[in-house]
């Protein structure tokens, strides 16, 4: 397969390529193995977490295991993910011929794998990985509580790849504002390239509050500093709480664009659609003590009104999706199936937020496996299942063919049964009692059925990713050839060749509206 | 909204949660299905433009979440409204052990994983940690916050029923945190009482 033209051959060749396509690939390749790695943990944990009392590991190992397994699916999976969509996907959508500083996101994309070999280095070490969760609160992170290298290689891995994340949203966003193609205005731009400029703009305004976070947790460490608890709180939630919508709107632009594919048809409502998004992370940026509601050091009013408001924006977005199929012809291929699956489900996740956005029911609910359930709901059943979408419909543009049918719906079956079964559980054991990051807890009724339950749910899950990982490691080589615009798009990516050249395009349609293939189709047929 | 206790107040505002949240998923997954099933016949498609009918669903919308922010808010401002408290309870929160130093008229007894407190009257909790944060939660009485070693913050609670209850850290403290556990008694007051100045220090 040739994904593009690279400096020198073989694997040297591909680690040294600058080309947008290749630095997010690369990206995706390592986000996938860090991905294999942290669902793998998260197995162990199911396993331990399906009967009361210990059975499998130990609370210390236990402890390894959720922090690595939240620091790897934020910080090395998710936010990659999201970043590397928008790095293949922006110039190609804009009709540009890279992005902006290609050695420098050559440079970031290094970085963050750099970043994850330190964090799992930290297993490699006497005192073992860090322990303190993927938020490693201070002082529970400082050298007396959490002592040994392994904290700090966490720190250092954690710092290289929000460094990294904060470089590609930065050169992602450059290239939207300054590479768009001819008469291709900000209100011709597709669906998923505006997800991707309000994700940009949220990387770049909130991350850097992470990197003076883990600044305070090295002045803790090594230089002695008393750091005031709540000021770590305050500047780890102003990256914590973006973050969220950074693992969220580029998977959702993903779903808008397949959505409009397969109803054929232009988005209804795509005015609303990038207002709601704009509006949606300016809130998103002033929300972040929600997550603080239990301290008693912040004004809960306020963040509770903020929180709550941003169920309007979602709305919206739910009205011009579901407007969209309702107005067009809807084609029940995969990747619709995965986009309908996503809207289906993330609505839990959802009104779920909307319950904890509430200061007296996360009294109750905080740090209890409810909220688990809740963002399980919004990264997993949620932006999971919009990646998949995203994954089935680039699939053929990327490697020239399609991801295999009949083992893609084995993989979306098991993956529905899988994921609701796994998560669904977590909001009773949540309003039940049951707190987060625990390797026991006390044998109480309702308490055993129910995470044996989530633990069958996450084996099913495990199977269905593994039919995931089967097919594209078949379809790479032998999957059926797709031809360059498989699915009638409506975006420049696909007036290209599958897989694109090096410099993406030979020649560019006139850019009139946000659709600009489907306006060519319609003229041909005038 | 729902009584004055924590618990009460959960309560009520979780049901009337429940309602709307439920019934806003059905009407998702309802519109989604009926999308899917005219999307999929051929023939007839077009019809009108839709802006008026979202201008007017984002106007329930922003209703519905204006309605969810006054009730939510109110009970917030009930709930965290401090009262005049007969008993007063020190938590220190430490790896991994909670200790209460309960108060009432002049007697005082510490204890240690255990609480002891009357049933229907207000008590003050001042809690702070000796180490990391650590968060106290009696699912109970629903109601949880955190303790922090530099400085102390002060809630009420008041318990409606007497029993014996669980309770916990909720917050990661380090290796036993899940085995940082309290168990709540709660009495009449005449037994609290007859309890306190028998281990009154």
């Amino acid at each position: 397969m040739t994904v593009a033209v690279l400096p020198g051959r073989g694997v040297i060749g591909w680690a040294a390529a600058a080309d947008h396509k290749v630095v997010a690939l690369r990206l995706t390749v390592a986000a996938a193995i860090f991905m294999l790695a942290g669902g793998a943990m998260a197995l162990v944990m199911r396993a331990e977490l399906a009967q009361p009392g210990l059975q499998v590991t130990s609370t210390e190992t236990y402890n390894e295991l959720f922090t690595t397994h939240g620091s790897s699916m934020i910080y090395l999976v998710m936010i990659p993910l999201a970043l590397a969509l928008g790095a293949y996907l922006v110039p190609l959508q804009i009709g540009a011929a890279d992005l902006v500083a290609p050695r420098l996101n050559l440079f970031a994309s290094w970085l963050l794998v750099l970043g994850g070999i330190s964090i799992y280095g930290g297993f490699l070490t006497a005192h073992g990985a860090a322990t303190a969760g993927w938020t490693e609160f201070l002082p529970l992170s400082d050298d007396t509580f959490s002592p040994g290298p392994g904290t700090d290689m966490w720190v250092a891995g954690v710092g290289l790849a929000n460094l990294a994340e904060i470089l590609l949203a930065g050169t992602i966003l450059l290239t939207i504002l300054t590479r768009r193609a001819p008469g291709m205005t900000m209100l011709r731009l597709p669906v998923f390239t505006w997800a991707t400029l309000v994700t940009c703009l949220l990387t770049v305004f909130g991350f850097p509050a992470l990197e003076v976070a883990l600044g305070l947790i090295v002045a803790a460490r090594h230089f002695g500093a008393e750091v005031n608890p709540v000021a770590y709180l305050h500047l780890f939630w102003f990256f914590g709480h973006p973050a969220v919508y950074v693992m969220f709107f580029p998977f959702l632009g993903a779903v808008a664009e397949v959505v409009q594919v397969f109803s054929g048809r232009r988005l209804v409502g795509y005015n609303a659609l990038v207002l709601a998004l704009l509006g949606f992370a300016t809130g998103s940026m002033t929300v972040w003590a929600h997550h603080m509601f239990t301290t008693g050091q912040v004004p809960n009013e306020y963040f509770a009104i903020t929180s709550t408001s941003l169920l309007v924006f979602a709305g919206i977005e739910y009205f011009d999706m579901t407007a969209t199929m309702w107005r067009g012809v809807v084609r029940m291929a995969l990747p619709m199936l995965f986009a309908i699956a996503f809207l289906a489900q993330f609505v839990i996740g959802g009104v779920t937020g909307v319950i904890t956005a509430s200061p007296v029911l996360d009294y109750h609910l905080n740090d209890s496996y409810f909220v688990v359930g809740h963002f399980h709901y919004t990264l997993f059943a949620g932006s999971m299942f919009a990646l998949f979408a995203g994954v089935y419909y680039w699939f053929p543009k990327v490697t020239g063919r399609f991801l295999g049918d009949r083992m893609g719906r084995v993989h979306f079956w098991l993956l529905v049964l899988g994921t609701n079964l796994t998560f669904f559980p977590m909001f009773v054991l949540g309003y039940l009692g049951m707190t987060r990051r625990v390797a026991d807890y006390p044998d109480q009724p309702g308490l055993d059925w129910l995470n044996l339950i989530s633990s069958a749910g996450a084996a099913v899950t495990g199977v269905a990713m593994l039919v995931f990982l089967w097919n594209v490691l078949v379809s790479l080589t032998g999957g059926e050839p797709a031809g360059d615009d498989p699915w009638g798009g409506h975006t420049l990516e696909w007036a290209t060749t599958s897989p694109p050249p090096r410099h993406n395009f030979d020649s560019l349609p006139p850019v009139r509206s946000f659709a600009p293939l489907l306006d060519l189709r319609e003229e041909r047929t005038l | 909204m729902g009584g004055d206790t924590t618990r009460g107040a959960f309560d009520a505002l979780f049901s009337a949660y429940f309602v709307v949240t439920t019934a806003a998923v059905l009407l998702v997954l309802v519109a989604l299905a009926a999308a899917v099933l005219r999307g999929r016949r051929r023939g007839a498609r077009r019809g009108g433009d839709p802006s008026r009918l979202e201008i007017g669903y984002v106007l329930l919308l922003s209703t519905i979440a204006v309605a969810l922010m006054a009730v939510t808010v109110t009970t917030e401002l009930n709930v965290d409204a401090r009262r005049p408290a007969g008993v007063q309870v020190q938590v220190v929160a430490s790896q991994w052990r909670w200790t209460f130093q309960t108060e009432q008229a002049g007697h005082r007894a510490t204890t240690f994983n255990r609480l002891v407190v009357p049933r229907g009257t207000t008590i003050a909790f001042h809690i702070r940690s000796r180490d990391v944060i650590h968060s106290m939660w009696i699912p109970e009485v629903r109601f949880k916050r955190y303790a922090f070693p530099d400085r102390t913050t002060t809630y009420d609670l008041e318990f409606p029923s007497t029993g014996t209850f669980e309770g916990l850290c909720a917050q990661f403290c380090g290796l036993d945190h899940d085995r940082m556990r309290f168990t709540v008694q709660v009495v009449d007051a005449a037994g609290f009482a007859a309890w306190l100045e028998a281990h009154a220090s």
